[in-house]
């Protein structure tokens, strides 16, 4: 009677602990999707980032021991965006600009990012980050005439890299690809772009 | 015969009780926070640095004492907020209408988490939202009555505003990661 009662145990206790723990293992098994990273969060001592990523292919979250979760890395914050610089409330010019994001691709960087934008949505981080973007560029111009903006356009990308590059590298964020006209406002009839041109190396330092 | 099988079947539940019970155990003492989170221990006191306090802040995986001990996750992304003051007047022009667009969070800087978890742990983003607001909104128009500078929509005002903005905000654990003028237009 005891015997039967010791082993039932015994083999009741190692049955479910082994299908509960292989379900949970398999559970912690996550594929990456295209334009994910996923972060975990990790044990041990120290002062290092309990963070780190998986950028592609499959993954064993350790049930228990960490804790996943995956984040958009294509961020394109709409095909174009326009601010208008104004001077006490009066319009001078209208800024476009169309500019791919990426967040950075090393850890500490990516570790930036997951702490400013976790847990929201692809749609919703690109709106944020456009945002961001719009007000850097809107500060920047704002220092400058249509002329100089004409003129020199090497300044203007130079303030751009500082002021909206610094902004963005806080963010965990580089901008990628990058396109910038500037017009007058309002737009007199028969006017071509002020100014049109590609800012090159307009990215974090 | 039957009660032998009786006796199977009792043991084999007992067993598998035990083995939920260890997964329920684990899962109840070791607390995990997803990357964007921290997690707050409170319940006894702690020694962090130089100060005890009645919480600790981890952002790794934590053993935890059941009953002892209580967990929260404090959330350290970005809120966005936007502020508008409206009947701006300075040295130039008329009235006008001032928008900010400000990404803050709470700080993980380990001197300032403490102010933001006795001000902000359990509350709702929305409140972190309108005590945020309220400090730019402050500190913008106390900006303006001192006119240093002649347009709102200078430069050098959003920048001023954002070194104030930022000594206010950091009293409260909260880190202004980004603030621009969105809009500036005359009053209607």
């Amino acid at each position: 009677m005891e015997m039967a009662l010791v082993i039932g145990f015994a083999i009741g206790f190692a049955v479910c602990s082994t299908l509960l723990w292989v379900g949970f293992l398999l559970a912690g098994i996550v594929r990456i999707p295209d334009g994910h990273v996923m972060g975990l969060t990790r044990g041990g001592q120290g002062d290092g980032s309990p963070m780190t990523f998986v950028r592609s292919g499959t993954s064993l979250v350790m049930p228990f021991f960490q804790r996943g979760a995956l984040y958009p890395v294509t961020i394109s914050p709409g095909a174009r965006r326009e601010v208008t610089i104004t001077r006490n409330g009066v319009a001078l010019m209208v800024c476009g600009f169309e500019v791919e994001i990426l967040p950075e691709q090393d850890d500490e960087g990516l570790a930036r990012y997951v702490v400013a934008f976790g847990g929201r949505k692809a749609g919703e981080i690109e709106d944020l980050v456009g945002r961001v973007v719009e007000g850097g560029a809107r500060h920047v111009l704002e220092a400058f005439s249509l002329e100089a903006v004409s003129d020199h356009p090497e300044k203007v990308v130079e303030h751009l890299q500082e002021h909206v590059g610094d902004d963005l590298k806080k963010l965990g964020l580089r901008i990628e690809a990058r396109r910038l006209t500037v017009r007058p406002a309002p737009r007199k009839a028969g006017s071509r772009e002020a100014s049109e041109f590609s800012l090159d190396g307009f990215r974090a330092v | 015969m039957e009660s032998n099988i009786l006796y199977w079947i009792i043991g084999g539940t007992a067993g598998a009780a035990l083995a939920a019970f260890e997964v329920l155990l684990i899962r109840t003492l070791i607390r995990v926070p997803p990357p964007h989170k921290l997690l707050v221990v409170s319940g006894r006191q702690y020694r962090q640095g130089k100060k005890t306090r009645g919480f600790a802040v981890f952002g790794r995986p934590r053993f935890v004492m059941p009953v002892v001990e209580r967990v929260d996750e404090l959330d350290t992304t970005c809120v966005p907020c936007t502020v508008e003051v409206h009947d701006v007047r300075l040295e130039d022009g008329g009235p006008v209408t001032a928008r900010w667009f400000s990404l803050v969070r709470i700080s993980r800087d380990p001197e300032l988490i403490p102010e933001a978890v006795e001000r902000f742990l359990g509350c709702p983003a929305d409140e972190v939202r309108q005590v945020v607001r309220e400090t730019i909104e402050q500190e913008a128009r106390t900006l303006i009555a001192k006119r240093e500078c002649r347009r709102v929509d200078e430069g050098m005002f959003t920048g001023l505003l954002g070194v104030n903005v930022e000594l206010s905000l950091k009293k409260l654990g909260l880190e202004l990661t980004h603030l621009s003028l969105e809009h500036c237009g005359k009053e209607v």
